[in-house]
């Protein structure tokens, strides 16, 4: 949603929206307090008035008396011109005189009250007096209701409230601005980050020195960091790129050489003893080529294609056919052992394919004489068995670094099991050499995690 | 058509008493132009003669209304607005009992009127734009020439009271005023006065003092100052006065100059108006330039609009009376004049005041020489 | 039969010429893609064409493209220097028969051709392994030149088989190949090519059983 897209609006929602909120209780908070406050303030009025009255009431001719006194009801009636009512009670709760039949109001005995009810049709608050005769001879007891209607209240009310509100908002807006300030402020330094990497020179790997918040400061370092990575991986690219211009050059300087010598010579005999050899040095330079080209792509991670579902037994049957041609010409018998139900794998066929030609490939120019690619399930595995001179124990884990051959002679451009090693990486598999069948020859396994489908 | 139902009224009138009354009690304008075929019904407490010129000029700038005015007394009026089974159902309401119109607005009988002359009208002259009050009438004392030229001018309540003790043989039984006990308006002034006047209870002393005839209605005082039964009238409606004296060139008023009362009366339309539109036209008229001009120039009944202030208007008698002018506040004092208990308080003490003024007379007399 | 190679490089497209030349293949030569297009557009007379892919004017994959539009039947073996798989898949997607990745070493490119044509051999043409031979005009089987006698769908097999010389056919590509009319079982075919195997022992021709590949019939 729109929160991940600017730090900014994210900052200023998550602090504006509560504010906001906040906001409003106050308002809501401000609004009860006036209407409590308007209502306490009249509410003296019913208080003086009931008193009023109540001092007026005498007992007289056997009943309870009230000399009812003017002003008393003027008193509840402010400018804002309320309907007054008012009445007396006695104990039994029976009307004595007044102008309305005023409810009781439940509650404590002897306490002043006050509610607001609703009578017809008005809305009247309420004030009930209950009281008693001070004379020598009667205490009798009795109640004084007096009401009036709101219009004073709520207008009183209003105007509190309008006072607090126009407080509120101007706080409101005071708080809104330095909101926008202050995000404004504490974001600098991201605006500073940014300049920072959009003026690096974009080949250069040296680390982002600048003073940074704590926070930031991390993601600086975390951002020196992949630069420290880059910059080994670049080392060891540039390594890579100067072992393979030695293997590249060394061999071309071999071929232009004996072609001159050959060429200074006048015994046909002598020229075709030259060929022979050109042609299997730059056939072997034309693979040490390809293979380069290849691994380096390989570990090119941009240009990393998605995985999609295979079948691992289709691409390794693929690989195999693809290679038998070459191997029966060459007298090999190879054959593939595979299951007949598939074996879905999430992977790069096209790269398990090249995988497999490379440990074909390998086993054949280094003298196997039966090569068996075979395919395992659970976990999924690919393997390349053959019965050739095989690779020592110790020597088995440097093979799989580029340029390292294991003998001098042989066909081999030493980056074969480089390549494989790398694709095996790709997939997350994990790539084995043993020994092969009886202790002879050389068994590589690529085990791919299970259940990856 | 309007006139001849006033001629008509004014024929009756002198044919029979009853009839004369009946004929008193109703005024019927028909609609001339367009207009809703039902009457704006009217209910007032304002003699038909005294209203009759306010309502021609209503009619005359509103021909398409039709209007029937209802002379009733207050009480009729309270009383008839609270039962339902009375029908037709007023659509406005025009009482001088200040207290039970009040007690109509605040137990929310009235609807507001949102207008333009609403909005304008004076404070203490309306409450909640609900109850307007559209005449100034003071209550005044009307006396006869002669008694001034005997006694001197009375021109205020200490001079009354000063007059009332001092000459009780002669104005023994010569002087008039409102039963409080059966007059509403005179329980009224009673209850403000006793109020007001912290030597109202002297003054009710002095008025037993010399046997002060109780009366029912100005109407009534003004008759009985007129034949000659009485020198002095207390506490009379300024309104109706001014109306009787212009003809009655012997009677005399004066408005109390140390304080004069003033009542009002009010108006309202009844939330259950069934002509609201209607009634809404007519107080705006009541309240707007033109009514209250109207007021000021063919009646006696005080206009309170602002930009008035010919004589009689509340304008003029506040440049006269200044302070002294007390109108009877349109307030919740007036629920205390209705209290069932406050009224027998009052009237008793009234009474016990009264009897003990007229005691007190004889005693002296019987002790004198 | 007349070979079409199109390529570029000099040095490569003579000695490819001279070498399929003296191998019994002659070879005419293309070394724009423009032109190979305008020579293959119309009907030709090529048994088989050498189409390298990165050519000038349009690429290989272009003239692959225009060629199978109206013919589907010419095989066409790539030659690829980039070695990428896109080249590859597209190639064999456009309806390339096989590929080979420069550089390559003659024999590979030889054996290819040969089988290429094998393969798409017209059903009149003569075929021969070892002391085995196959007259498709008279359509009959000879083993040093003894007449063989077959029924008929030991014929089919056999006939299969010698197309595919010197590569390992499996039973499903045999079923499809050799019975494509009638449905033959796996069991079927075993008992065939056991008695194809006994008639052809000591014959200096076996039909040889490669493991997870299949039959291969092969001189001994």
């Amino acid at each position: 949603m729109k929160a991940t897209d600017s730090l900014y609006r994210r900052l200023i929602t998550w602090l504006l929206l509560p504010l906001l909120g906040l906001g409003a209780l106050m308002l809501m908070q401000a609004y009860r307090s006036a209407h409590d406050a308007a209502d306490r303030a009249f509410d003296r009025l019913l208080e003086a008035a009931s008193l009023a009255i109540a001092e007026q009431v005498k007992w007289q001719d056997e009943q309870l008396w009230l000399d009812l006194p003017p002003a008393a009801l003027e008193m509840l009636a402010t400018d804002a011109e309320e309907r007054v009512f008012y009445a007396l009670y006695d104990n039994h709760g029976r009307f004595i005189t007044g102008n309305a039949d005023l409810p009781a109001l439940p509650g404590g005995d002897d306490s002043l009250r006050f509610a607001d009810t609703r009578w017809h049709d008005m809305t009247l608050r309420v004030g009930v007096r209950p009281a008693r005769l001070d004379s020598w001879s009667q205490r009798e007891r009795f109640e004084v209701r007096v009401a009036h209607t709101r219009e004073g209240r709520d207008q009183l009310t209003w105007s509190l409230f309008t006072g607090s509100a126009s407080r509120i908002a101007l706080m409101a807006l005071l708080a809104i601005a330095v909101v926008l300030l202050a995000i404004r402020i504490a974001l600098a330094p991201l605006t500073r980050l940014r300049r920072a990497i959009r003026h690096r020179d974009p080949r250069t790997l040296a680390p982002l020195d600048l003073p940074l918040p704590r926070e930031l400061a991390e993601l600086r370092e975390t951002l020196n960091e992949l630069l420290a990575r880059m910059r080994r991986v670049r080392a060891n690219q540039e390594r890579f790129i100067g072992d393979a211009s030695h293997q590249l050059r060394t061999p071309l300087a071999g071929l232009s050489a004996r072609a001159e010598l050959a060429l200074r010579q006048p015994e046909p005999a002598a020229w075709r003893s030259a060929l022979e050899t050109i042609q299997a040095s730059s056939a072997r330079t034309a693979r040490l080529a390809v293979q380069l080209l290849s691994l380096t792509r390989l570990n090119n991670p941009e240009a990393a294609p998605a995985p999609s579902t295979l079948d691992l037994v289709a691409v390794a049957r693929d690989a195999t056919r693809d290679a038998f041609a070459a191997c029966h010409r060459a007298g090999i018998a190879l054959e593939l052992d595979a299951p007949d139900t598939a074996i879905p794998l999430a992977g790069i066929d096209w790269q398990l394919e090249e995988a497999l030609n490379n440990l074909i490939d390998n086993a054949r120019r280094y003298g196997a004489r039966h090569v068996t690619v075979r395919v395992q399930a659970d976990p999924p595995r690919l393997q390349v068995e053959d019965d050739g001179p095989g690779i020592p124990a110790e020597r088995r884990l440097l093979m799989l670094r580029p340029f390292h051959r294991g003998a001098e002679t042989g066909d081999g451009s030493g980056l074969g099991l480089a390549i494989v090693d790398s694709i095996a990486r790709g997939h997350g598999a994990r790539l084995t050499l043993d020994d092969g069948r009886h202790g002879q020859g050389l068994c590589v396994t690529m085990t791919f995690q299970g259940d990856r489908a | 058509m309007s006139l001849v139902a006033v001629l008509l009224a004014t024929v009756l009138l002198t044919l029979s008493p009853l009839e004369a009354a009946l004929a008193q009690s109703r005024l019927d304008y028909p609609a001339r132009a367009g207009g809703p075929g039902e009457p704006l019904v009217i209910n007032g407490a304002l003699d038909t003669p005294l209203i009759a010129p306010l309502l021609e000029d209503f009619h005359h700038r509103n021909p398409d209304l039709a209007l029937r005015y209802n002379n009733l007394t207050t009480l009729a009026i309270y009383r008839d607005f609270l039962d339902d089974d009375v029908t037709p159902r007023p659509d406005v309401v025009l009482s001088s009992a200040m207290p039970w119109q009040y007690r109509l607005a605040n137990d929310g009988h009235a609807q507001p009127l949102a207008s333009e002359a609403a909005r304008r009208w004076p404070a203490w002259a309306r409450w909640r734009h609900e109850l307007f009050a559209f005449t100034f009438e003071p209550v005044v004392i009307v006396y006869r020439r002669e008694l001034a030229e005997r006694f001197g001018a009375v021109t205020s309540h200490a001079d009354l009271v000063d007059l009332l003790t001092g000459h009780r043989r002669a104005l023994r039984g010569r002087v008039v005023t409102y039963d409080p006990a059966t007059s509403g308006a005179g329980y009224t002034y009673a209850i403000e006065e006793a109020r007001l006047s912290p030597r109202y209870w002297e003054l009710v002393n002095a008025l037993g003092g010399v046997d002060t005839v109780l009366a029912g209605t100005t109407r009534d005082m003004l008759e009985g100052l007129a034949d000659g039964r009485y020198l002095i009238g207390y506490n009379l409606l300024g309104s109706y006065a001014r109306d009787f004296v212009r003809e009655h060139p012997e009677l005399e008023i004066a408005v109390p100059d140390d304080y004069a009362l003033v009542t009002q009366r009010l108006a309202f339309i009844p939330r259950d108006a069934p002509h609201p539109m209607a009634a809404r036209r007519f107080l705006d008229y009541l309240l707007g330039e033109a009514g209250q001009r109207a007021i000021s120039e063919l009646t006696t009944l005080g206009a309170i609009h602002p930009a008035l202030d010919g004589p009689g208007t509340a304008n003029a008698l506040r440049q006269r009376l200044g302070d002294a002018l007390r109108p009877i506040r349109i307030g919740p004092g007036l629920l205390a004049t209705l209290d069932r208990l406050k009224r027998e308080a009052l009237l008793t003490r009234w009474t016990r005041e009264f009897q003990r003024g007229t005691i007190a007379a004889d005693t002296r007399d019987e002790t004198s020489p | 039969m007349k070979l079409l190679l199109v390529e570029d490089d000099t040095l490569l497209a003579e000695t490819l010429q001279d070498a399929l030349g003296l191998a019994g293949y002659p070879v005419s030569c293309l070394t724009d893609g423009n032109e190979a297009r305008e020579r293959l557009a119309g009907r030709h007379d090529f048994a088989l064409i050498l189409l390298d892919l990165n050519l000038p004017g349009c690429s290989g994959l272009e003239v692959l493209a225009t060629l199978r539009s109206h013919d589907a039947d010419t095989p066409v073996l790539i030659l690829t220097a980039r070695g990428a798989i896109e080249d590859r898949v597209r190639g064999l997607d456009l309806g390339a028969d096989d590929y080979l990745a420069k550089p390559f070493a003659l024999d590979e490119l030889e054996a290819r051709v040969r089988a290429l044509l094998r393969r798409r051999h017209p059903p009149g043409a003569h075929l021969q392994v070892g002391p085995l031979a196959f007259d498709g005009l008279a359509q009959r089987f000879t083993l040093a030149d003894e007449p063989l006698n077959l029924p008929p769908r030991e014929q089919r097999l056999l006939g299969c088989l010698m197309r595919h010389a010197g590569e390992p056919v499996d039973k499903a590509q045999l079923a499809g190949e050799a019975f494509a009319e009638d449905t033959v079982g796996d069991n079927a075919i075993e008992v065939y090519v056991h008695r194809l195997r006994r008639r052809l022992a000591d014959s200096g021709v076996e039909l040889r059983t490669i493991r997870g590949l299949g039959y291969l019939l092969t001189e001994s």
